[in-house]
């Protein structure tokens, strides 16, 4: 049964100074489906959502809704046209409400003042309709990740749109919020909404697609049915080359126990962790979001300050009250914001690769720059990152910069090296070499610790994995019992697995 | 619905948003008891009508902050009113000069508005720049004299006549802060102003008129500025282009005390007025104790920073961690 197109993009293209961004592109995105876009980053999928959604226009080709050829001069218009986005970057207010967040576009008016009922009326109605739960008084920004995408979702469909577009819907979310997500996406679907869905991870672009297309550097190099296909010819057309998605590594260097944590415990997070972790050993730490895992390793690197937590390295007891401290005497730190607490968007990419080594760059009261370089060059080459030395941070893909911050932590000569989420929204090629650059950091005798939402990621690297479950430790599991199955049986506080 | 709000207890009332309210309490406290004299209604009429300079354009510096930017002319937009109303007041009489004054505040405003609006030029610069000019206006204006109006004694009515015993000023401040207030809470400026100030972009997107909103509040600033400026020609009855150098800061500073937040998105008028009023009795109090201008300049600034860090640190643990995470 073919049904109808409700969007087109006819001979689409659109240049950025240096870079083809989308070249020639001919989709139809038919009425009623869920055509999921999946392709490595700076592939095109996002440039692509902006000139469907009017956030830019395109240099060449036209876009058509419902066979009509349309000009979007901003996303004002492409919303009048029912086509809705929502950007990784949520559009929402903090300090608004839920419900003046749901009206803002068209506040409800009593006089000159503004009629809060039925503003709340208003929200908690559309909820209703899509079946999700918020308070319309809360402010949003005491909204967790996932309630925030609720919000986002709640918006366009309170704006009456026949096509949602979302980018990257599931980057920051559980498996457990993932799952209510597609739950209400499908719902919306059946209720005939068309959903255009961005995504890098596989199995639910699978899950819930009706089609999928293909985007490779800014060229289109498919579209097909998603029962007709399956995920790993699909990754092999993102990248163009063939990539083992179920390799695992093994550390074959791994020598005494150099780092441990004994009784740490912050009131409200996490309580009583210990673990060890032996010299050029990967330990990766999972559990569900919320688990206390990502809390455990700021603790480490000392960025909460309350609570407890012992530390020793090299059988010495380390004492550690801020990051400079951890840093001097050996542990690295990545952090899962690169965003917010990575990068330094302003600044080149070599100096935020050598920020934390300057003093050891010092030559009298100045900068050597020379070292500098050639300590960056070493790094961008091994790493392969693409970019040049005073190239601004900002302007790098995911990838590059994750790489950069990855490459600032190891300048450091550390021991212990703890990665948070060391590939959340890098595409799947900068994600497969970064795994290589943990593995090969690894067998060089640095302990690592990975903690890491991304089940999968965690099985392929690590040699050893601890899992906790509402801010306790539910035990390792070592070889075999390394699999999806035994580590969520743990993570959701069941006794399952073995210890 | 409201479960998130309720378990919160007296700490966090003293802690959060009404920290002011107790901080007044305790400073009055301190003050009546090392200087009784300060509780007589006299006294207390008097730093009500100190306080409402502040607190009048302190109401419009609000706005400004909640959008996440500053006002800094409005020193120079008080000055420029007082001398508009003092030279003009002798051909075009009382009412007609205080009109005059207003428009050409508002206009001000407008201006100011325009060009963080269409010249991208961010609101501390771009009134940094105009508070400049405006000054300059005004010493040309005024030739540099002060002008004197002590003839026309029907304009000391402003500051010195009372209604049920309360004097004007005081009067005027709480109307400011009522109608303050309801455009806030209960208008569609109010909720315009916070989307713009805690999210400029997605305010944009959502068909916000942020411009608008922004030309606007820049315009409630000038105006309550050149309501102080009224209260303070009428007060001296002589007027001067270099008043209210120092009254942006003053200004901002009880916006800050009072708990708006400086990085935009959400004011708290009630804490602006309750600041300035705190600070009209710290000044009144160490001048009843004996201490000179300078002494309460210094506990001024040590005060701001006290209570900022008492804020801070005993705001509830985990959000904290929030915030170090």
């Amino acid at each position: 049964m073919e049904r109808e197109t409700i969007l087109e993009a006819q001979e689409v293209s659109k240049v950025f100074p240096g870079v083809m961004a989308l070249d020639h592109i001919n989709l139809q995105i038919r009425k009623g489906e869920i055509h999921s876009i999946i392709g490595e980053n700076g592939a095109g999928k996002s440039t692509l959502m902006k000139v469907f959604s009017g956030v830019y226009p395109p240099d060449a080709g036209c876009i058509l809704v419902e066979g009509k050829p349309v000009v979007f001069k901003g996303v004002f218009d492409a919303l009048k046209n029912g086509i809705s986005i929502i950007f990784q970057e949520f559009n929402l207010m903090p300090e608004l409400t839920v419900a003046e967040n749901i009206s803002i576009s068209d506040l409800p008016k009593k006089g000159i003042t503004i009629d809060k009922k039925q503003m709340i009326k208003r929200a908690t109605d559309l909820f209703d309709s899509i079946g999700i739960k918020l308070n319309p008084n809360m402010l949003t920004k005491d909204l967790s990740v996932s309630q925030c995408q609720l919000l986002e979702i709640a918006r366009a469909v309170g704006n009456r749109s026949k096509i949602i577009i979302m980018d990257e819907p599931t980057a920051a979310l559980n498996n457990e919020e993932s799952e209510l997500l597609f739950d209400i996406i499908t719902q919306l679907n059946q209720q005939g909404t068309t959903i255009i869905y961005i995504s890098h991870r596989m199995k639910e672009v699978f899950d819930i697609s009706d089609r999928i297309t293909v985007l490779r550097d800014g060229k289109l190099v498919c579209t097909v049915d998603a029962k007709d296909t399956d995920q790993e010819t699909m990754v092999k057309k993102m990248v163009g080359r063939t990539i083992y998605m179920t390799e695992k590594f093994h550390g074959s260097n791994i020598g005494e126990v150099i780092y441990s944590v004994r009784n740490a415990s912050v009131p409200g997070l996490f309580k009583d962790i210990n673990f060890d972790v032996r010299k050029g050993e990967i330990l990766g730490v999972a559990g569900l979001m919320g688990c206390g895992n990502i809390e455990l390793a700021k603790k480490i690197y000392s960025l909460i300050p309350e609570g407890s937590c012992e530390q020793r390295l090299d059988g010495k007891t380390l004492s550690i009250n801020s990051p400079s401290d951890a840093m001097s005497h050996g542990i690295a730190f990545v952090t899962d914001d690169r965003k917010n607490s990575g990068i330094f968007e302003k600044v080149s990419a070599k100096e935020n690769a050598t920020i934390s080594i300057l003093t050891r760059l010092k030559k009298l009261f100045l900068i050597d720059v020379k070292q500098e370089r050639k300590c960056f060059a070493d790094y961008v080459g091994e790493f392969q990152i693409k970019c040049q030395e005073d190239q601004m941070m900002v302007n790098l893909s995911g990838g590059n910069q994750q790489k950069i911050l990855v490459s600032r932590a190891l300048m450091t000569n550390c021991k212990v090296l703890i990665l948070l989420e060391p590939t959340r929204g890098i595409d799947v090629g900068a994600k497969y070499q970064m795994h290589h650059i943990i593995h090969e950091f690894a067998e060089r005798g640095i302990a690592v610790i990975v903690v890491s939402s991304d089940l999968p990621e965690l099985i392929k690297l690590s040699d050893r994995v601890m899992v906790m479950c509402n801010g306790e430790q539910m035990g390792f599991l070592e070889g075999d019992d390394i699999n999806e199955n035994c580590i969520m049986l743990k993570a959701a506080g069941l006794k399952g697995g073995s210890v | 619905m409201t479960d998130k709000i309720k378990p919160r207890s007296v700490r966090s009332f003293i802690t959060g948003k009404y920290f002011i309210f107790v901080l007044l309490i305790f400073v009055f406290a301190f003050f009546a008891i090392l200087a009784p004299v300060l509780c007589t209604t006299e006294s207390i009429r008097n730093i009500l009508v100190n306080a409402s300079l502040t607190a009048i354009s302190g109401c419009g510096m609000t706005f400004a902050i909640t959008l996440g930017g500053f006002d800094l002319s409005v020193g120079s937009i008080m000055a420029l009113s007082t001398c508009i109303i003092a030279k003009t007041i002798p051909t075009i009489g009382i009412p007609a000069a205080i009109l005059f004054a207003f428009v050409v505040a508002s206009l001000i405003g407008v201006v100011n508005g325009l060009i963080i609006t269409k010249l991208k030029i961010q609101t501390f610069v771009a009134t940094l720049a105009t508070q400049v000019i405006i000054k300059g206006i005004a010493l040309i204006y005024t030739g540099g004299l002060s002008v004197s109006v002590f003839s026309y004694t029907q304009l000391k009515a402003f500051s010195s006549a009372r209604i049920l015993g309360i004097p004007l000023p005081v009067i005027i401040m709480l109307l400011v802060f009522l109608a303050s207030q309801f455009l806030y809470s209960r208008c569609r400026f109010g909720v315009y102003l916070r989307a713009a100030g805690s999210n400029e972009k997605a305010a944009r997107l959502s068909a916000v008129p942020v411009d608008k909103i922004i030309i606007w509040a820049f315009v409630l600033t000038a105006a309550t500025a050149c309501l102080a400026g009224v209260i303070t020609v009428s007060q001296v009855l002589t007027a001067s282009a270099s008043t209210g150098s120092t009254f942006a800061l003053s200004a901002i500073t009880v916006v800050v005390l009072g708990g708006t937040n400086l990085s935009g998105g959400s004011g708290f008028l009630g804490g602006t007025v309750v600041a300035a009023i705190m600070i009209s009795i710290i000044e009144n109090g160490l001048t009843l104790l004996g201490y000179s201008d300078d002494i309460q300049r210094l506990v001024i600034g040590a005060i701001l920073i006290v209570s900022l860090t008492i804020k801070m640190f005993m705001s509830p643990l985990v959000k904290r961690g929030e915030v170090a995470a």
